[in-house]
């Protein structure tokens, strides 16, 4: 169903397949017709699950949970598939008042997990007992590439550290497990933070039970790396500059999908259009006629070639592609053979799908293009670039204060002062203060209460002894000059000259001596810094046992590694592709798979923490 | 516009060649001159036979006129007189086939001293006529203009397909801006002018 999820080690197929296999069951255990009834946060995870050839072969339809939505007569069974959030069972329980019939059923579905609370609530309403099955699709991880899964949880964050709320952590250590039972025990693990290591607890609390884990052959994966989100957050703010990034900063891609005013492009057929995987869930629930949706994987060979790379090289890339359609296209003018027609005419729908897709793409391009060369995008990037060379970064920034006293948008606004705060690991207080001021002035004193958000989540916050980020981008080369945007040779090239920490770290840890030689520096980040084994249990056959173990760990040596990497908090597009860059080395010997609650990027990762 | 005028069968003797069998197409000469030409094309034929040594096809150009002969190496010659656009090959594919058919209607013994009474060959004025036009006559020419027609139909619906979509023009000229319009997102310029600023 999903083709570009296939890969060598770790078949994400299988993931997929064992989700929709639970929807199935589900589905089939309710008899009568049928209606899905989806929250918004839903409708995107479950097109990475199934396709709507699922329901409409089994004659169900998919709805989005609107207030106002009535159900014709004959559907005897109504589904509601939903995130456990008690603010959803307001409108469910208006939904279901409405729509109450004589033998008609409502079914609820929580993904990933039953919430006790929402139950209550809807018994505290009344309309408990119009549900027939209430039960959870234990759905964690989504599979949203060949190698990257997501938890699609935008506000994990937010909730640990502003919100006190640490389920969704449980969760990620339930889909720890989950993918520990598809996939083998994972042998050894590396962490670092706070929230790393409280999934990390919590995976091998749960994984007690889990007898087969532990007596199982070596499995798929060879290592875990947990990091949380809080030891970087310097990536998360500064603007991506990769092709994918920039997309997602400026347009937002949802679920492997991006939705863009129709005028942009060139009028095409419908029938030209429909691409081997057909409509997708979104598709069918949120398409516009206006607006085009793009499905943006690795499915489109084109695709796979531009996301990765530097904006800048993606013009000449794409320059290069249509040159080469050029000269395709121009061949078939001249006088041929019926053998070379022949062979032409047998490769035209693969040059009309590259002449599609590089159409697609010069437009997204385009619109890119025009973004960056506003004015304000150039300036902010100079300011961030200040900040992450640690240029300044003591005093006020006039950048900062000119843009506060101009009313910028306050999202930017905090954007910059938060990263000054990165770049000293903490304000001076005289520093903080004027800022504060500043703010309250222009914004009103509503701002004191997103500031103090900001405090709790760690992204604004005094200076202690210790200046992390001064030392690490030393040790650590976070910043590099010269490395080309063009053909890098390192992965700094995803911010152009800066290197993400958490890649840098996971870069560090493919090394023979791992973290041993950062101990010191890395104790400077905030959290634990910790390893762990998961041994196979020597069963009644002894040392036996035991020595067929560690000689099926050594082979580990010579074929390449899978190290799942999972940043708890967030993962930037930037981020990926950096991981993406140490794998393509030779010299690595490594496949990454990774994983994260949410792929987000400095405008979502900021809204998330600021409202309120 | 092509034209056949005589189409004839010879046995080329030691001394001189024998016609054996003849057919003309002089239609489109006046008819007080079709003797003359008869005549005179005979005799060109005639000469062009003894002048052809043993399994040798030629075609000689005399004024307006092309001559294939082939002389086939049992002595067996064919003779067609056309105009200079009728292609070659096609003349002597016919010419060929008449022989393999003479040889195989009328007896060898019979050529080396038979004449045009004496000879039964009705098959060359029926050749002579379907061959005029050469394109229906020849099964090869047929398929090869076919072939032209389609390949040029083929080529006309796949520049039809490839102009779907986007304009290629446009989509050239976009990439191109694209492509000029690339600066550097890092700077490294700036970075000189921090020893002058008060830390």
């Amino acid at each position: 169903m999903f083709p570009h999820l296939k890969s060598a080690r770790v078949n994400l197929q299988l993931l997929q397949e064992a989700a929709c296999r639970q929807l199935v069951q589900q589905l089939t255990l309710i008899e009568g017709s049928k209606v899905i009834v989806l929250d918004d946060a839903m409708i995107g995870p479950l097109g990475l699950i199934t396709k709507p050839k699922l329901f409409s072969d089994r004659g169900i339809r998919l709805l989005p949970l609107k207030p106002e939505i009535r159900v014709p007569k004959e559907i005897r069974n109504i589904i509601y598939i939903l995130r456990p959030q008690v603010s959803l069972m307001e409108t469910l329980v208006t939904q279901v008042k409405a729509n109450m019939l004589n033998g008609r059923q409502f079914h609820l579905y929580f993904v990933p997990r039953l919430s006790c609370l929402c139950i209550k609530q809807l018994e505290n309403k009344d309309v408990l007992t119009a549900f027939g099955r209430i039960d959870e699709l234990p759905w964690n991880f989504f599979p949203l590439e060949y190698d990257v899964v997501s938890m699609e949880m935008p506000h994990s964050y937010r909730e640990v550290t502003i919100e006190g709320d640490f389920s969704c952590l449980f969760q990620a250590a339930t889909g720890l497990v989950q993918l520990q039972r598809l996939y083998g025990r994972i042998p050894k693990i590396y962490g670092k933070g706070v929230q790393a290591q409280l999934v990390w607890e919590k995976a091998k609390q749960l994984a007690i039970d889990e007898k087969t884990l532990y007596n199982a052959d070596r499995g798929a994966i060879d290592q875990l790396i947990l990091l949380d989100r809080g030891i970087d957050l310097m990536s998360t703010l500064a603007t991506q500059l990769t092709y994918e990034g920039l997309i997602d900063e400026f347009y937002g891609i949802r679920q492997n999908q991006l939705s863009l005013p129709g005028e942009h492009f060139s009028s095409y057929n419908a029938a030209d259009m429909a691409n081997d995987y057909g409509t997708g869930v979104q598709e069918r629930l949120l398409a516009t006629s206006d607006r085009k949706l793009i499905m943006l994987h690795s499915g489109e060979h084109l695709y796979s070639e531009l996301r990765n790379r530097n904006f800048n090289e993606v013009r000449n890339v794409l320059a290069r592609k249509v040159r080469e359609i050029q000269l395709h296209m121009s061949v078939s003018r001249e006088d041929q053979s019926v053998q070379e027609i022949k062979v032409l005419v047998e490769r035209l729908p693969q040059l009309m799908k590259l002449k599609e897709a590089t159409s697609v793409h010069t437009t997204i391009a385009e619109l890119i293009d025009r973004q960056i060369k506003v004015d304000s995008f150039g300036e902010d990037l100079v300011a961030e670039q200040d900040y992450m060379n640690c240029e300044d970064i003591d005093r006020p920034s006039a950048y900062i204060d000119d843009l506060i006293a101009r009313r910028t948008d306050l999202r930017t606004v905090l954007r910059l002062i938060c990263m000054q705060c990165a770049a000293g690991s903490g304000f001076k207080e005289r520093v903080l203060t004027h800022y504060k001021r500043e703010l309250v002035h222009v914004y009103g004193l509503e701002v004191l209460l997103t500031l103090r958000h900001l405090e709790k989540a760690g992204l604004i916050r005094l200076q202690t002894e210790s200046r992390a980020y001064a030392v690490l981008r030393k040790t650590l080369r976070l910043t590099l000059e010269g490395n080309p945007e063009i053909n890098p040779t390192d992965i700094s090239y995803v911010h152009s000259f800066y290197a993400p920490l958490t890649a840098r770290l996971v870069e560090h840890s493919l090394r023979p001596l791992g973290w041993q030689t950062l101990k010191s520096q890395i104790t400077n980040l905030p959290g634990p810094t910790f390893e762990d084994f998961q041994v196979q249990l020597i069963g009644i056959g002894g040392r036996h046992a035991a020595a067929a173990g560690s000689k099926g760990d050594g082979y580990m040596l010579h074929s390449r590694r899978v190290v799942l990497v999972f940043i708890v908090g967030g993962i930037t597009f930037a981020e990926i592709a950096a991981l993406r860059f140490l794998a393509a080395q030779e010299d690595n010997n490594v496949e990454f798979l990774i994983a994260s609650t949410k792929i987000i990027n400095k405008h979502t990762f900021l809204d998330s923490l600021m409202s309120s | 516009m092509v034209k056949l005028f005589i189409l004839s069968v010879f046995y080329k003797g030691a001394t001189e060649a024998r016609l054996l069998k003849a057919t003309a197409d002089l239609g489109s000469f006046s008819f007080f001159q079709r003797g003359t030409v008869n005549e005179f094309m005979t005799f060109a034929s005639k000469t062009i036979v003894e002048r052809t040594q043993p399994a040798l096809r030629q075609s000689v150009k005399q004024d307006a006129y092309m001559c294939h002969v082939y002389v086939r190496a049992d002595n067996l010659a064919g003779v067609l007189i056309a105009d200079h656009e009728y292609p070659h090959r096609v003349a002597h594919t016919l010419i060929t086939k008449i022989l393999d058919d003479f040889s195989a209607k009328v007896s060898a013994d019979q050529w080396v001293n038979g004449s045009e009474s004496t000879i039964a060959f009705d098959a060359l004025p029926a050749f002579l006529a379907k061959y005029q036009n050469p394109k229906e006559a020849d099964p090869l020419t047929k398929m090869q203009t076919d072939l032209d027609e389609t390949k040029i139909i083929l080529k006309n619906t796949i520049e039809t397909v490839l102009e779907r979509g986007e304009k290629l023009e446009d989509m050239v000229a976009k990439s191109e801006q694209l492509s000029l319009a690339s600066k550097t997102f890092y700077t490294t310029a700036k970075k000189t002018n921090s020893c002058c600023s008060f830390a």
